[in-house]
């Protein structure tokens, strides 16, 4: 297993053994042990000391089920802090075939220039000019890097908004078809990889290089028995194979939590258009495919493409975030033109989150209508012309709410908050208000919790501890590559059983089940140290005064977890 | 009493005929709770199946009400 040091400074690649203090770490456990060990904490988020990590998570490139999750990690233009932001696709596996541990992007290209960063099925690296695929976004990018390299590649690209530098500029990766629609999206690392000069990394899927498997009986034993749990978990096995993650609409908005024009409301007028049942009617109408596999060896296919009147395809996949920022948060309830927006994210290489976000506190500063869908794609469209509002509106909610001088802008440390309100789950804003990443609901969402009955949404009580134990689960968890979708079966005997006997399978060690724990909580220690050294104290962990003060309709609650309490979020050892 | 019932998730399946986007129509003794309503539909505890009303999750053992309109749920872990 090896490191691939890519210094964008000199244009050169080596290749280095993994370093000791950084063995046995993968995923988002590598990429922020990497960048609080390596990265001066008060640097330049966009200058050469930054550093970007790419790690595929320890199981990336097994058999295991569901492990294409790739970490990539800095510090972040958005909020200041440390980042980890993940994606799907087929990269991970690719890195892992290559037994390719991390890629770490150091230095900085001189200004114009423009690399590709490319690896061959032989593990052989090189920096490549890219001026002729400067300002391209991501879709025609990725079709002419696979005509030139060959469809067996995995790509991670930026687009327009990545080369603009912009704060909510995504990483975009390529799904098993080959299109630039799955998203490292938050954080702004988009920015960073722009401001190293980075164009593309284009990694071929054939390598044969991967890790050895200590005990390869057992751990095959272990991959069909987690792949059963997968299937048999209602969520994984009938809902999101059926839905997709739009399913969470009707969940939401039942639950009164659903942000809407701007977090004004919990609930938006009109649901039910957006909902996961009356999209999967609209694609099955116009035969577009509801259930899709997105990223490499995927059972979930949680993945949908989005087809318009004519059967033409409009985007892959819809997901409920992005049905949420562009969608409850903007007040459109079009699906197609919720669509055309992802569409357009994708290809510009921008968050759909903290785009959308960032279109509805526009419209909330009275600059556009709520439910004006063509001011919506032209605010968008114009972060890829780079004028002055696309600019603006690129770097995310908090840079709009400055420039209209307006003061309901739903984001911690920068970044914009999920598609779950924190006066109507108050456990998701002790997330948003504690993460080591600004507002982030895949860190810790509580959902589960409520809908399971284990916890009243609306009490104070209990939602630290909540957010907590699920804080330190996805630590864990986003070091392995497993993706949060399949996750949910470690909550089952089985499936628990299955993941721990699999770790111990590929790694010959005999780790009890406290050992996955342990590992989330060594990675939050290092993300919170790495952040207290840049300046962050546990006043940044509050959540804008808003959602304290402004009811949200239907419960008309606000946020009631009290600030001594988010401070003891992690006390590890209550 | 009646209720009307919303079917979310992959729930409307089991009604062979129901329009997802419609509502079922349901007869439920007076002082029926939601474990009532789940049991008359055929939906089993272990099916994690939740019931929501005016953006208020409910419990089982909860009381329904008159002419009420109840959202049924699939446990979700979030996206």
């Amino acid at each position: 297993m090896k490191f691939l040091r890519v210094n964008m400074t000199e244009g050169k690649v080596r290749v280095e053994d993994v370093p000791q203090q950084y063995a046995g770490l993968g995923g988002r456990g590598l990429t922020s042990i990497v960048v609080n060990s390596e990265v001066p904490p008060k640097c330049d988020p966009l200058g050469a000391e930054n550093k970007m990590i790419l790690a595929p998570g320890l199981l990336s490139g097994t058999t295991f089920v569901n492990t294409s999750r790739l970490s990539i990690g800095a510090k972040s233009p958005l909020t200041g802090t440390i980042k980890e932001s993940n994606a799907g696709g087929t990269m991970a596996a690719a890195l892992g075939h290559l037994g390719i541990t991390a890629i770490i992007v150091e230095g900085q290209a001189p200004k114009e220039d423009l690399s590709i960063l490319r690896i061959d099925q032989n593990g052989e690296a090189a920096l490549l000019p890219a001026q002729a695929y400067k300002g391209m976004g991501a879709y025609f990018l990725s079709k002419k890097l696979l005509e030139t390299y060959g469809e067996k590649n995995a790509i991670l690209c930026i687009g327009p908004a990545g080369e603009l530098q912009v704060s909510a500029a995504s990483i975009q990766a390529t799904d098993v078809d080959g299109r630039p629609c799955r998203a490292a999206g938050r954080g702004g690392l988009g920015a960073v990889m722009g401001a190293k000069g980075l164009k593309a990394v284009v990694v071929d899927q054939r390598g044969r290089s991967a890790g050895a498997i200590a005990d390869p009986d057992a751990f095959g034993e272990a991959v069909k028995a987690f792949a059963q749990a997968v299937k048999a978990h209602p969520f994984s096995g009938q809902m999101l194979p059926a839905l997709g993650t739009a399913g969470l609409v009707a969940p939401v908005n039942s639950m009164g939590a659903f942000p809407s024009y701007n977090a004004t409301k919990g609930v938006l007028d009109g649901w039910e258009k957006l909902s996961g049942e009356n999209m999967a009617k609209i694609i099955t109408e116009r035969g577009g495919r509801t259930t899709h596999t997105g990223c490499a060896q995927c059972i979930v296919h949680c993945s949908n493409e989005y087809v318009d009147k004519q059967g033409k395809y409009m985007t892959a996949s819809l997901e409920y975030e992005t049905i949420w920022s562009m969608g409850g948060m903007t007040g459109i309830t079009d699906l197609d033109v919720i669509a055309r927006l992802d569409y357009l994210c994708d290809d510009i290489g921008l968050d759909t989150m903290s785009t959308g976000v960032a279109v509805a506190v526009t419209m909330d500063a009275g600059k556009a209508k709520f439910g004006d869908g063509n001011a919506a794609i032209r605010m968008v469209e114009e972060v890829a012309e780079g004028t002055e509002f696309g600019r603006i509106l690129g770097n995310g909610p908090a840079a709009v709410g400055n420039h209209f001088n307006h003061h309901r802008v739903p984001v911690v440390k920068g970044q914009s908050i999920a598609a779950y309100d924190p006066r109507g789950m108050q456990g998701n804003g002790v997330t948003y208000a504690t993460c080591p990443m600004g507002a982030d609901h895949t860190a810790g969402n509580v959902i589960g919790e409520y809908l399971g009955g284990a916890l009243d949404p609306l009490k104070a009580d209990g939602q630290v501890v909540a957010s907590r134990n699920t804080q330190i689960a996805m630590a864990a968890v986003d070091c392995t590559g497993l993706c949060l979708l399949a996750s949910f079966a470690l909550t089952t005997p089985e499936g628990g059983q299955a993941f721990l006997k699999a770790m111990n399978a590929k790694f010959g060690t005999n780790f009890g089940p406290d050992a996955i724990p342990a590992m989330g909580i060594r990675v939050i220690q290092a993300e919170r140290e790495f952040n207290a050294n840049a300046g962050f104290t546990s006043k940044d962990d509050r959540l804008p005064e808003f959602f304290y003060k402004e009811p949200l309709p239907p419960h008309n609650k606000v946020f009631v977890v009290s600030d001594t309490d988010l401070d003891s979020t992690f006390h590890f050892s209550q | 009493m009646r209720v009307r019932v919303k079917l979310f998730g992959t729930l409307s399946l089991r009604f062979p005929g129901h329009d997802p986007a419609g509502v079922l129509e349901v007869d439920v003794p007076d002082q029926a709770k939601v474990g009532d309503l789940l049991a008359l539909l055929g939906i089993t505890q272990v099916e994690n199946v939740v019931a929501a009303v005016e953006g208020i999750l409910l419990k089982t053992e909860d009381l329904l009400k008159e002419g009420t309109t109840v959202h049924l749920l699939q446990a979700a872990y979030g996206g």
